[in-house]
């Protein structure tokens, strides 16, 4: 049985951030990912937005988190950021909670740039009560990647396994023993669950209380912008209402709209979808299998997103579909109410140490920067 | 119609404590549309219903797996008007059908004509029964369309579709919706009405309890207060009547001075009451004046409305 200083369960950006952060501590670590590669869920399957509050105008607090580490992860990982495009926000006049004054307050509030300007450029007559250029960028998941593969090629004591499953996980003494699919058997005295969707499934495999978690199955669409709207990201706030920008430095734009982009959603501890019946063992309440490349994939919805979208932009902002992505995102319930979106590590032990991260977005990955002992 | 029209349509259905009829109706309306339309959605409108309306509409949408079903839950009961209006601004089809009442008491048919009618160039079709009318209907229609001066006469109507345009045009026209189809009719847009014959609505019709009928007298009356001039012309006729009696009377207590005929003390108890009246009627008429410009203001927000441009 091959022992290790920390074991991270999930190769997504969390993960192999955590592991980078422990090697350069000295740490040996392992980091198991079921899937064949690095970034295939999560990390790459979202809007690929650099937070900096704005999509929280109800939630203060997240806001002013996303705003504080903006900057950090811009400069951290600058080559894979895209910031050649002008982000814009709107508020819908009708079905919105919030106005456009109530925008502009949240801005002031929490410091971050917002500015005025004419909502008939991007939409149609008395759409949106208001239009603000702010400060926001897009990031692309795959540079993102090999510039994390490349850092971990130069460290020694990591040990990235892909296409590994975890089967058990039992507590022993003050080590964690974790045997996998391959009848492997490994342990550690400190383990990470960066496993996003999955993050109940590991702590149910160890009999701890659960997160109360909503999950949603949710589609991005990937578009091909007219020249128009190439040069812009175009966000609806706050409600059913939808947004278009660029993803990453794919060219492409991602279009996701709030109403249309879940497809499915479960409210079970673990998470349980109809879809799991067609695909025998490839996914079920116990190991999620990956949506994106799902034979069970639902049909695309994007003639419904781009009829929304279409509703409120100007003709001109044209664009086409080139493709979906899909992927399982879990909500804490306890945040729908102001639609904040906390980055959550719970330490559930101490010796040995299990730490969970549950986040929706990349740049509050300094969060873990206190439990893994590198502030 | 044997290919579905490649178009996206939304079908906004008002709800109001209608446990009974409701998933009867979305599951004879959804199929239907879905047979006929590449896209469909529909957008359940539950006006604080306090039955079990919104677990039918559930019920139905569970059963209808290729209608995207959608519910508002208004959070107090808001009336038909301002229920409709939610459910419009929800929705999100090219062509928006308008169920003011969740009745299939229409044949099927009627859906096709209506959208063959708008696709021949009119933004707005509505699909009124031939027949049988309300004499309280009746007599509105006729005050309202003698009296408005609405470009398009206004029927009882089942149902209705509307453009894209149409709402577009509508939601920067005027954002207090207190009629809608006072609002359609000036639009300003080509508008048709499509008639059929009734059936039976497999033995249902519509029910209409007091607080509908309390509902439809306030708008009817809104309605007519704010879309025609009838209030208007007849309050300012009065004042400037009252002005002229009092004016009368100005004349007549000097006439009965001068003749000599009066008693000790009238003439002052006159002329003052007279000067009264006729100083606080024509204050009565300029503030009428006012309320007019205000309510201009508040419910007509563009100076003019045209349908199109054509360049030669």
């Amino acid at each position: 049985m091959r022992s290790f200083d920390r074991i991270i369960l999930g190769a997504g950006l969390y993960g192999l951030y955590a592991a980078v952060q422990s090697a350069q501590q000295g740490c040996s670590v392992l980091v198991l990912e079921c899937d064949e590669a690095p970034f295939t869920r999560a990390t790459y399957v979202n809007q690929a937005r650099v937070h900096q509050g704005y999509h929280y105008p109800r939630s203060l607090y997240t806001a002013t988190r996303s705003a504080g580490y903006f900057r950090r992860f811009s400069e951290d990982y600058g080559f894979c950021i895209n910031d050649s495009f002008e982000q814009i926000y709107a508020t819908s006049s009708a079905m919105s909670w919030s106005d456009a004054q109530q925008f502009q307050d949240f801005c002031r509030a929490a410091d971050i740039p917002c500015e005025e300007v004419d909502s008939d450029r991007f939409f149609k007559t008395g759409m949106c009560d208001g239009a603000f250029k702010t400060q926001e960028y897009t990031y692309d998941a795959m540079l993102l990647k090999d510039h994390f593969l490349e850092e971990l090629k130069g460290m020694s004591g990591i040990d990235v396994r892909y296409d590994s499953r975890t089967r058990a996980i039992r507590k022993d003494g003050d080590r964690f023993v974790i045997e996998l699919e391959s009848r492997e058997v490994v342990e550690t005295g400190f383990l990470i669950n960066t496993t996003y969707a999955s993050v109940n499934q590991v702590l149910d495999l160890l009999g701890l209380d659960l997160f109360k978690i909503k999950y949603e199955l949710c589609e991005i669409t990937l578009c091909e912008p007219s020249d128009e709207l190439r040069g812009y990201g175009l966000t609806v706030m706050d409600g059913p209402f939808f947004s278009i920008m660029p993803f990453g430095k794919t060219g492409l734009h991602s279009l996701t709209s709030v109403s249309f982009t879940p497809h499915e959603a479960s409210y079970a501890a673990l998470p349980t979808f109809r879809c799991q019946d067609e695909v025998g063992t490839y996914c079920s309440p116990h190991h999620l299998g990956n949506c994106d490349a799902c034979p069970a994939r639902p049909t695309s919805a994007f003639p419904f997103m781009a009829n929304l979208a279409r509703k409120y932009l100007l003709d001109r902002y044209g664009f086409t579909y080139k493709g979906s992505l899909y992927s399982m995102k879990p909500i804490l319930k306890s945040s729908e109410i102001d639609d904040s979106r906390p980055t959550v590590i719970r330490v559930h032990s101490e010796d040995p140490t299990l730490v969970s991260v549950l986040s929706g977005k990349i740049n509050t990955i300094y969060d873990m920067d206190e439990v893994l002992g590198c502030d | 119609m044997t290919d579905a029209v490649q178009a996206f349509v939304s079908a906004v259905v008002y709800v109001r404590n209608d446990e009974a009829g409701i998933y009867g109706f979305l599951k004879w309306l959804g199929p239907a549309l879905e047979e006929r339309f590449f896209q469909v959605e529909v957008v359940c409108v539950d006006d604080a219903s306090a039955d079990g309306s919104a677990d039918e509409i559930r019920r139905a949408a569970a059963e209808l797996p290729g209608v995207t079903l959608t519910i508002i839950h208004m959070g107090y009961h808001h009336g038909r008007e301002a229920a409709m209006r939610a459910g419009d601004d929800l929705a999100i089809g090219d062509y928006v059908f308008e169920f003011d009442r969740a009745v299939p008491e229409f044949p099927l048919s009627a859906l096709d004509e209506a959208f063959k009618t708008m696709m021949e160039g009119y933004d707005i079709v509505g699909v009124a029964p031939r027949g049988r009318r309300r004499f309280t209907s009746k007599l509105f229609y006729k005050v309202i369309n003698h009296s408005a001066g609405v470009a398009n006469d206004l029927d009882t109507e089942t149902f209705r579709i509307l453009s894209r345009r149409a709402l577009n045009r509508i939601q920067s026209t005027s954002q207090a919706f207190p009629y809608r189809k006072a609002l359609y009719a000036n639009s300003g847009l080509p508008q048709a009405t499509v008639s059929y014959e009734i059936c039976d609505g497999g033995g249902r019709s519509e029910k209409r309890d007091a607080e509908d009928g309390r509902y439809r007298l306030r708008i009817a009356v809104d309605a007519l207060v704010l879309f025609t001039q009838t209030g208007y012309k007849v309050a300012l006729g009065f004042s400037f009547f009252m002005m002229a009696v009092a004016l009368f009377m100005i004349v007549y207590s000097f006439v009965s001075y001068f003749a000599g005929i009066t008693v000790s003390g009238w003439m002052t108890t006159v002329l003052f009451m007279a000067f009264a009246f006729f100083g606080l009627f024509g204050i009565l008429a300029i503030v009428l004046k006012y309320l007019q410009i205000i309510v201009d203001l508040v419910f007509k927000k563009k100076a003019y409305i045209f349908e199109g441009i054509e360049r030669n």
